[in-house]
């Protein structure tokens, strides 16, 4: 399979146990944003993810999950149980088409019509959204993005030449792009100069200083102070792409040809320019380009080329160059751009706007200002005026004083001239002047304070110390991170076995010992075989250990299914039922953990269904009216130890007792001796049962005593204690890991057995005087109580030990919380073995837990005491 | 070493980062006559570039990269020492936004 | 010329996985994080990462917390950085740029937007 979509499904299965998890705390803590947003992360997470293969139904269904979580996010929605149970179903759908992805790489076949139900089912509980949040700022009309202004910051030379490669290759939209990188951008990794590299077919461009250049060593090289200004051929949509992280420092605004025109230069013009004007008026009513651009021509060797007429002059020979070839739209500029100069006023584009010229509304390009309009506040706008403050309050050398008072009251000047401020702009015209007349920059700088001080929005020192404050938490809350590995279990499986393997092969070398001292007489080889095994036995350990740990897992990864379990059992059941995970991080092995699944869920559903009474019997009891369960994990020894414990009814003594006579299981005779205690271990006997009707929560068949046998059949073992009226604990114990088992070897009748060490109290001799024989049993005191002794060659069939001796090996077996003695012949060693389970026709043999291979290749049987018994 | 200094002359090398502006405006300030060469720089920064247009040393060749040679001969022209005056003029009729 | 070294940041192991497949293709040397602890730390410790690209979500420190956190370091007061996101993040782009991220990416990111918007702040490649 695709290693991204195998990646994707183990990690998505992860998530949405989670999700699954926060779902359920959420309903306690409804009110958790930690929770919530933990929940939303985990949904987000996995949607990301999908969008990475073609699953449209797992997306639709996941964003949905999103978008709803969002709006809890936002305190939009309140998540309670009705959407709880939705977003839980959810869940259960995205795992089963996980499941489905992992078999088949794809979706099943009702998987779009299951997820659209649910998608809709989701949505319908998302309310509405409170104003509009999403408005795509680039439709919206910007302030000021009707002002192009700003383009005659290019060369007249360029845009003569932008004009004419415009109209050549015709294609392609007129975009002109205002572009002032924020000072600081380069601290946010930007490279402005690289960013107007890639715009395509760049007809036109200036690249300035935004204002003067600072003197050489007050230049701050990380400050960006420039100004880009182009006009490019190409999709708006396109320019507006590459511009999109910084939509603030930029404009971009669509242009007609003839909004290029813009004619500059020094006032004046004389009988000369009067005469061309006549001239040129006629032969443009006579459509005659050709002699137009003639006697253009003729006049630009005559005047001086800084005058603005000559600029006129230039234009109305590039235009007529072109409409002379195939432009009939610009005859009305030509002509504005004749009548302009015969009238001695500015050319003014909108004049020649008869309707004819494909493009723009004019208002897209006026320059045409009514007054002074408050701005909306430019932030660009405003940093401009006070950049060019800042540099009024540099020292400066008198010389250079009047030079830097002009530039300021220009670039202002220019400023408020492109936003129609004439006002502002008669007023730093005023404040320049008086600046220059008394040789100091401040009526000029006093001017500008007060303006950037109407211009500026009050902002609050106070969110500028929060966000200062947060980001210092930010840095001090970093710790280390925790590396881990995620490895496919078969491989620690591998692992495991074959350290198994190299244990059992290193049992072998006490063999070869023995063989080398008894076979060819050396005893010092024999030592030094058994030097050598110390030391590989002590590695091998070590490296057990070491593989033993990577195969421990926190119970908490069985925990997580039972809050789901008892939520839904509770709802099911019409109980109110709290459940309290402790311990999750005591850690076992994996098989036990698997092992132990089946057991626990029994023993919560009877908790469930049994023990926690109905909320108005819990009040009349005096009891809070919702149940705890409780399942706790915790390492005693090598075990671990699950506890469930209710506060529920707990097991009635009497009651048990009357469904064991009921029953015959006990007679009356037995019943009466039996204490309290005694009487509850009822339950685990075959068959019985107590509920009074079977409910679809326990079921049938599945009593206490099915429930200890697999807990028994895992290594395990089971307690339970009651009291009526407050509650019941159940207690789980399990070897901390099960892959390797030492057993203890016996020998009898001429036999290896092996005993698993487990179920091994103790071992000891008995004399003979201390064994009693009561009628055909045999028993005898330990520790001061009474054990009953049974002998391993019957238990066996096999014949009875006839050798002289004057006491007995025996071995103290532990089964379920009562102490047996078996008589062996002998004991031997300790080993740890890899038990593997009888198969074929032996394998209904009960008496046997398994076999394994010895170090010297002989088989080893392995005892399951609690059958033989 | 994208910027070699070699007594009064800079050479640019492929790409010139954000990194060389400091070295870069040090070296500058230090030269009575700077002079940088061009030639072989694939990719340069803002930073750098801003500093050849506001300090105009002498540009000994201007890259290959169309982009870069046009920005530059573009600034050159704009911002050449004898004709200071101009870059004023051109700002007084300039609008800026 | 040595290949540019990127950082990919994202608590997702199928995100890092298919960003990697995309640009390890077209040539960058790739380092990854599953963490803004993990990334910060590698980021530390690291001579060489010329760009990060990380996921706003995660789980202590998200996306904006770290470009904060890198923007502190001498290495990365220059370096590109681009945030993951999705549709419905518009209003985390602002505050992410604020934060000194030069961009965004939108999830699920097209190879070709990828290496294009690399391209675009990933000068000299």
């Amino acid at each position: 399979m695709n290693p991204l979509l195998t990646q994707f499904i183990t990690e998505a299965g992860d998530l949405v146990e989670s999700a699954d998890e926060n779902l359920l705390k959420l309903e306690r803590n409804p009110h958790d944003d930690d929770l919530i947003n933990a929940l939303f992360r985990a949904v987000h997470t996995i949607k990301g993810a999908a969008g990475l293969f073609d699953i449209p139904a797992f997306i639709r269904l996941v964003h949905a999950g999103e978008d709803l979580l969002v709006a809890a996010r936002d305190h939009r929605l309140l998540l309670d149980p009705a959407v709880t149970d939705l977003l839980l179903e959810a869940m259960d759908r995205i795992r089963d088409w996980l499941a489905a992805l992992g078999e088949t790489e794809r979706l099943p076949d009702d998987a779009f019509e299951i997820g659209r139900t649910l998608a809709d089912k989701l949505r319908a509980f998302i309310p509405p959204e409170n104003g509009p949040t999403s408005a795509i700022a680039s439709d919206a009309p910007g302030p000021g993005s009707d002002q192009i202004g700003w383009l005659i910051r290019i060369g007249e030379e360029q845009l003569l030449a932008a004009f004419s490669a415009a109209v050549a290759e015709n294609g392609g939209s007129l975009l002109a792009v205002s572009y002032v990188p924020d000072p600081q951008c380069f601290f946010n990794g930007e490279d402005p100069l690289h960013l107007v590299g890639m715009v395509p077919d760049i007809l036109a461009l200036h690249v300035g200083a935004n204002g003067d250049w600072l003197p050489s060593d007050l230049i701050d090289p990380y400050t960006c102070n420039l100004v880009f200004t182009l006009v490019c051929r190409a999709a708006r949509a396109e320019v507006e792409h590459l511009f999109r992280y910084v939509p603030d420092q930029v404009m971009i605004v669509p242009l007609s040809l003839d909004a290029l025109i813009l004619p500059r230069g020094r006032a004046d013009g004389g009988p000369v320019v009067d005469d061309f004007a006549v001239t040129a008026a006629r032969l443009c009513d006579r459509n005659d380009q050709a002699g137009l651009v003639q006697a253009a021509e003729a006049l630009l060797g005559l005047i001086d080329p800084g005058l603005y007429t000559a600029s006129i002059v230039r234009w109305i020979t590039a235009v007529a160059r072109v409409s002379a070839v195939a432009k009939p739209g610009l005859a009305g500029v030509l002509a504005e751009l004749v009548r302009s100069l015969a009238e001695h006023r500015p050319f003014d584009v909108n004049r020649s706007r008869s309707g004819t010229m494909p493009g723009l509304p004019p208002s897209a390009v006026s320059h045409h200002h009514t007054g002074f309009v408050a701005p909306t506040v430019d932030p660009l706008f405003l940093r401009i005026l006070q950049e060019q403050r800042n540099i009024l309050g540099l020292p400066c050398a008198s010389p250079e004083l009047a030079g830097r008072i002009a530039s300021v009251g220009r670039t202002v000047a220019c400023l408020f001239a492109s936003t129609g401020q004439d006002e502002a702009l008669a007023e730093v015209a005023a404040a320049s002047d008086s600046a220059l007349l008394i040789r100091s920059v401040q009526p000029l700088a006093q001017t500008l304070d007060a303006m950037i001080a109407v211009h500026t929005p009050s902002v609050a020192p106070a969110a500028v110390e929060v966000l200062a404050a947060a980001i210092a938490e930010g840095v001090t809350r970093e710790h280390g991170p925790t590396r881990t590995l995620r490895v496919d279990r078969s491989k620690i499986d591998l692992l495991m076995n074959l350290i198994g393997e190299l244990v059992v092969a290193k049992n072998s070398l006490p063999f070869l010992a023995r063989r080398a001292e008894e076979v060819h007489g050396s005893r010092e080889m024999a030592r030094e075989i058994k030097d050598q095994f110390a030391v590989v036995d002590r590695l091998a350990q070590e490296m057990q250990n070491a593989i033993m740990q990577v195969r421990m897992l926190p119970v908490a990864q069985m925990f997580q299914r039972f809050p789901r379990l008892v939520r839904d059992l509770a709802r099911k059941l019409g109980k109110q039922v709290d459940l309290v995970l402790e311990g999750e991080n005591t850690e076992a092995d994996k098989n036990v953990i698997e092992g132990l699944g089946d057991p626990l869920v029994h023993l919560i559903r009877n908790s469930l269904d049994h023990g926690i009474e109905p909320s108005d019997e819990r009040i009349a009891a005096g009891k809070p009216a919702t149940g705890t369960i409780r399942l706790a994990a915790c390492q005693e020894g090598d075990c671990v130890v699950i506890e469930i414990s209710d506060d529920g009814r707990g097991i009635d003594p009497q009651h048990m007792k009357a469904k064991a006579l009921e029953k015959r299981m006990v007679d009356v005779e037995k019943a009466a001796t039996l204490t309290d205690d005694e009487a509850v271990q009822l339950i685990f006997m075959p068959g019985f049962s107590t509920a009074a009707a079977i409910t679809d929560v326990s079921g049938r068949g599945v009593g206490m005593d099915v429930v200890r046998t697999a807990v028994e059949r895992e290594g395990g073992r089971l307690t339970l204690n009651s009291r009526c009226g407050l509650g019941t604990t159940c207690r789980l114990y399990l070897p901390l890991s099960m892959a390797v088992t030492r057993v203890m070897m016996v020998e009898t009748a001429g036999q290896l057995f092996g005993v698993p060490m487990e179920v091994i109290a103790e071992t000891v001799r008995v004399p003979f005087t201390a064994l009693r024989r009561i009628k055909a049993a045999e028993t005898t005191v330990l520790r001061g109580s009474i054990i009953p002794v049974l002998r391993l060659r019957r238990l066996l069939g096999l014949p009875d030990d006839d050798r002289e001796r004057d006491s007995e090996a025996v071995m103290v077996v532990r089964l379920s919380n009562q102490m047996v003695g078996v008589v062996i012949d002998q004991f031997r060693e300790g080993i740890d073995i890899i038990l593997k389970p009888l198969d074929g026709v032996v394998g209904n043999l009960s008496g046997y837990a398994g076999t394994a291979i010895l170090g010297d290749g002989r088989i080893l049987l392995v005892l399951n005491m609690r059958e033989i018994l | 070493m994208p910027i070699l200094y070699g007594g009064e002359i800079a050479q640019f090398l492929d790409v010139c980062a954000v990194d060389e502006a400091l070295d870069f405006i040090e070296w500058l300030r230090g030269q009575s006559r700077p002079k940088i060469d061009l030639e072989s720089c694939t990719h340069l920064h803002t930073a750098l570039f801003q500093l050849i247009v506001a300090m105009q040393p002498e540009i000994n060749s201007l890259p290959g990269n169309p982009f870069l040679f046009r920005c530059l001969s573009e600034a050159a022209r704009i911002y050449p020492p004898a004709q200071k005056c101009l870059v004023s003029e051109s700002v007084s009729r300039g609008g800026d936004s | 010329m040595s290949a540019k070294t990127i950082m990919l940041v994202d608590d997702s192991p199928t995100m890092l996985m298919s960003l990697e497949g995309i640009l390890s293709k077209a040539g960058y040397g790739l380092m990854k994080a599953t963490s803004g602890e993990a990334a910060l730390e590698t980021a530390k410790g690291a001579k060489k990462i010329d760009m990060v690209i990380t996921d706003l979500y995660m789980g202590k420190m998200n996306g904006i917390q770290l470009i904060k956190a890198l923007r502190q370091l001498q290495n990365f007061r220059f370096a590109p950085i681009l945030m993951l996101t999705t549709e419905s993040q518009q209003d985390k782009r602002a505050e992410a740029k604020a934060s000194g991220a030069t961009g965004w990416l939108v999830k699920p990111v097209q190879p070709t937007d990828l290496l294009q918007v690399v391209r675009q702040v990933l000068p000299g490649t």
